[in-house]
């Protein structure tokens, strides 16, 4: 605006804002607009300066004004538009973030990034997919050129914000152990206990012997999860504690059993009080499966065969939960084995199994889920979800778990759609293409609105036609 | 089961719904007609009497029903149109997937199967017979007397409304003149109490349009910084003022009425000869949906003509009761189709109605227009060129050419032109990842302090700023 008109309008609005007249502060050819009457000259002048004021009007920017760094692109194709709303709703109803992330994952088994105005990453999640580095990247610092785009090294270490440190480290353990071990030696003291304990997780990539000195190099660290961490990777590798485990064996008893054939089997010890329950369960986390059984004189695998599993379902998850951690590979797979084979019974050990299983494994328990009763699934059950999107329509359709999952919505079953709930979202995050159409088609059938809140993430599924750099089931 | 007409009859509430229904059993108010056999879903848009058509969405397995317009009978006589239009079998339904609208209807409801009776509520009195629907009643004879007597009622009529509104304007005046008097600051204090007393005396005066206008002036100083609100409070009152002066100059201009008074119907509208008359292919580039002081709420959608390089835009306005619940969206953003806009008249046509509507083919994809060419590089030009012709307008259209998002100390977010030679504060929150990307054109509503960013193009393609 020009100088002079801003300070003429300046003085105008001046007198108007206290109250009172203002003609004696404009130009005379405005005032000779206004004629004799002077109300109707303030109105007119009124009427000019607002007027004025609103075409010439700029507003001034404030002296400092940041702009932020070019947005970059997930490292995948953004999804298509036709399935955007259905992934907004999916996100939406996703009860947990372990839902979002199981989301995040079927999205990328088909070879998608969402959409960033429909959802950015977190940078403090440690465990965001490798596609959505670059956004956490820019979210964390602003910028998109991070220090991820060179190599991690201890000198930038600093400049990775967490998730990217840890995916960086994680993919040395794959293409150079050797300097991934050299750098966790040199910096990992350095982080605070949460950050370590999260850095542990890379030991499950590609564990060598190679390891050994740096994990027995831990057993002083500050933290006690660090620490078991340490033992039951070592434990992994077959270098677990000779030692017994002490006080955890006395919640374990040896028992032997049979009349003619006598055999030697171990249960969990009864207990009584809250403050016991707790006492096992912290005394079970810093413990190695190798440990446990040594304390009554057997190997892992041996220890597993002889354990009773009708007695106590809380002590069965503390010991499949210290299997999954400090077992070794073989013992995992010998085991595994021996849990598929016992028919009708509850999914979730298998569950708690997930992350150690090989694919086929992981696929025999997806079909083993689909196969199970809708009373026994929960939650819980996503936890160890690692393939999407692969499913065909026969296994799942003719499955108990998606029968009975119509059969409470079409029935009008409250407390079983209050299990069918999760259980959709289970079958939509295993499903193929095909077999989430078909899941939709049956669920309107059964009187399920197509744009039900439950079917969200059956209604995203079929819309995720696989692209062609996405390998399917992954 | 879908329907047939012994179901429609039953889910009639009353005669008069079949009647209105019946003459809208015509195809040519149907610009979009689709099904999705599969699930025995059909739905449509229905040009009514609003800007925005309906949209319409009837299950056939259920006989479940959703229209989008104001509800005041159930059904109403849309979603019976609709009904009747699958029930005869006369009009084509494309197959279609269901659009992401009758998704969320069907999520939002569950199926329990009610009878058609029972949906249809209480039983009327009155007895209704589809078959005699739309049959026209006979022709009553012409009484001239009573002709005369009619016309010579609405002329007075006219008269004692004129009379009403050129007192509103003599109010209309003293009052803003108080507000000088007494300072602006006490006025924008006070804005609320005092803008609602005048608006209600507006009503009164039949200038219902004006009050409403003036009930949303504090929220509007609400949104600015203290220092600009005194200058917004100058512009505010100063067009009350402009208007006002434009009414006793003409006060049959129906651009000026609207504004004061009323609005002229979408029939009007349409059939008016010397409206301005647009064929093009349409953008839909924003949406706008608040909820007024008064209690009602008003539509915008926003059309930008990617068919010429003019720079036009067309704005579809409704208001409905809010009390009448949330009204979804009628197009989707980005939609573009070839459509006949016929504007209101005004000095510079903005608010208009569909005529006609049809399909472009899926994928064309215009570019917009440049905002500035040669020497016309300020982007707020062609708002000023709108003021000058309409100094009565509040707030105005606008393309922007390529520019970013930055923020300030305080956290508030600029559109800020590339090379930074001007940047507008924006009056919305924009998502995140909105912040680093190069928008190359985008589309807002400028309001003279503040921009609302509703759409633009970026590397990520279109995107909307309006949820």
């Amino acid at each position: 605006m020009a100088e002079d008109q801003a300070s003429l309008l300046a003085a105008i609005e001046s007198r108007w804002i206290t109250g009172g007249s203002a003609l004696e502060a404009a130009p005379a050819e405005w005032t000779n607009l206004a004629g004799d009457d002077p109300g109707e000259g303030e109105l007119r002048l009124l009427a000019l300066t607002g007027q004025l004021a609103q075409i010439m009007f700029r507003p001034k920017p404030p002296a400092t004004m940041t702009r932020r760094g070019e947005l970059p692109m997930p490292a995948l194709p953004i999804l298509p538009d036709a399935a955007r709303a259905p992934f907004r709703a999916a996100m939406k109803s996703a009860g947990t973030n372990a839902i979002a992330g199981h989301i995040l994952a079927l999205l990328e088994s088909r070879g998608y990034a969402a959409h960033p105005f429909d959802w950015m990453p977190d940078p403090r999640n440690a465990h965001l997919p490798d596609a959505y580095l670059p956004l956490a990247q820019w979210v964390a610092s602003g910028e998109a050129q991070g220090a991820q785009d060179a190599a991690l090294t201890a000198e930038n270490w600093d400049d990775f914000f967490p998730a990217a440190r840890r995916a960086a480290v994680a993919t040395m353990r794959v293409s150079n152990p050797e300097a991934a071990l050299l750098l966790l030696a040199q910096k990992f003291g350095g982080e605070p206990a949460e950050v370590r304990t999260a850095l542990m997780e890379v030991f499950a990539i590609n564990p060598s012997a190679a390891d050994v000195p740096f994990l027995e190099s831990l057993a002083t660290d500050r933290s006690g999860k660090v620490q078991a961490a340490a033992r039951q990777y070592l434990a992994r590798l077959g270098r677990g504690p000779a030692e017994a485990s002490g006080d955890a064996a006395e919640f374990v008893e040896a028992k032997t059993t049979g009349i003619l054939k006598r055999t030697q089997v171990f249960e969990p010890v009864k207990l009584k009080t809250a403050g016991q329950m707790e006492r096992r369960k912290a005394l079970f986390a810093d413990l190695t499966l190798e440990a446990l059984a040594a304390s009554f004189s057997c190997d892992e695998l041996s220890f597993l065969r002889m354990w009773q599993w009708d007695k106590d379902a809380e002590c069965n998850t503390l010991l499949i939960d210290l299997a999954a951690r400090s077992a070794t590979d073989a013992t995992i797979d010998a085991f595994a084995a021996m849990l598929f084979g016992v028919k009708d019974r509850d999914p979730r050990p298998l569950n708690l199994l997930a992350g150690r299983l090989k694919d086929a494994d992981i696929r025999r328990w997806h079909v083993f889920i689909a196969d199970t009763d809708l009373t026994m699934t929960g939650e819980t059950l996503d936890q160890g979800l690692r393939l999407y999107g692969w499913m065909s329509a026969d296994r799942l359709l003719s499955g108990k778990l998606f029968k009975q999952v119509l059969g409470a919505f079409s029935e009008g079953d409250a407390r079983g759609q209050a299990w069918a709930v999760p259980a959709l979202g289970i079958l939509g995050l295993l499903a193929d293409r095909p077999a989430a159409e078909a899941m939709l088609e049956k669920l309107r059938d059964a009187g399920i609105g197509i744009g039900a809140r439950e079917t969200s993430i059956l209604r995203l599924n079929s819309q995720l036609v696989q692209t062609t750099n996405s390998s399917p089931g992954t | 089961m879908t329907f047939s007409l012994d179901d429609i009859e039953k889910l009639a509430p009353d005669q008069a719904s079949l009647n209105a229904a019946s003459k809208l059993t015509n195809t040519s108010k149907w610009p979009k007609l689709q099904q999705s056999g599969g699930s025995n879903l059909f739905w449509g848009e229905c040009q009514g009497s609003g800007s925005n058509p309906y949209r319409v969405v009837v299950d056939g397995g259920d006989h479940g029903y959703k229209c989008s317009c104001p509800p005041r009978k159930f059904p109403c006589k849309h979603s019976l149109a609709l009904m009747w239009m699958i029930s005869s079998g006369g009009a084509e339904f494309r197959e279609a997937q269901p659009p992401d609208w009758v998704t969320e209807w069907m999520g939002r409801r569950r199926k329990t199967a009610p009878e058609p009776d029972a949906q249809a509520g209480p039983q009327p009195s009155a007895p209704k017979n589809i078959a005699t629907a739309g049959v026209p009643e006979p022709a009553s004879e012409v009484d001239p007397q009573a002709a005369i007597q009619r016309e010579a009622a609405a002329a007075k009529r006219r008269e004692k409304t004129q009379a009403a509104i050129a007192e509103a304007m003599d109010e209309l005046e003293q009052w803003v003149g108080d507000q000088l008097r007494t300072g602006l600051n006490a006025f924008i204090a006070g804005a609320t109490e005092r803008c609602r007393r005048i608006a209600a005396r507006m009503v009164d005066l039949k200038a219902g349009a004006l009050g409403g206008r003036i009930d949303e002036v504090p929220s509007r100083l609400m949104e600015l910084e203290g220092e600009e609100k005194p200058t917004a409070a100058m512009i505010e009152l100063g067009k009350l003022v402009i208007i006002a002066k434009a009414w006793r100059r003409n006060p049959d201009d129906p651009e000026i009425r609207r504004i004061v008074a009323s609005s002229e119907t979408r029939e009007q509208v349409l059939t008016d000869p010397d409206a301005t008359r647009i064929r093009s292919v349409w953008e839909v580039v924003g949406e706008q949906i608040r909820t007024r002081p008064d209690g009602l709420v008003s539509h915008s959608t926003w059309l930008l003509d990617v068919g010429n390089d003019t720079r036009r835009f067309a704005l579809l306005l409704d208001f409905y009761p809010a009390s009448s619940g949330r009204r979804e969206s009628v197009f989707v953003q980005g939609e573009r189709f070839d459509a006949e806009i016929v504007y209101y008249p005004a000095k510079s046509p903005l608010r208009a109605v569909i005529a006609s509507r049809q399909a472009v083919a899926e994928g064309s994809a215009e570019e917009w227009p440049r905002n500035s060419s040669g020497d016309r590089t300020d982007p707020l030009l062609a708002y000023a060129e709108l003021q000058a012709a309409c100094p009565w307008l509040a707030s105005a259209p606008i393309l922007l050419d390529a520019g970013a998002l930055s923020v300030d100390q305080r956290n508030r977010v600029w559109w800020q032109a590339a090379g930074d030679n001007m940047a507008l504060p924006l009056s919305n929150a924009v998502p995140e990842a909105a912040l680093g990307l190069e928008l190359e054109r985008s589309f807002g509503v400028w309001n003279g302090a503040r921009l609302e960013l509703l759409r633009a193009e970026t590397r990520l393609g279109r995107v909307s700023f309006d949820g």
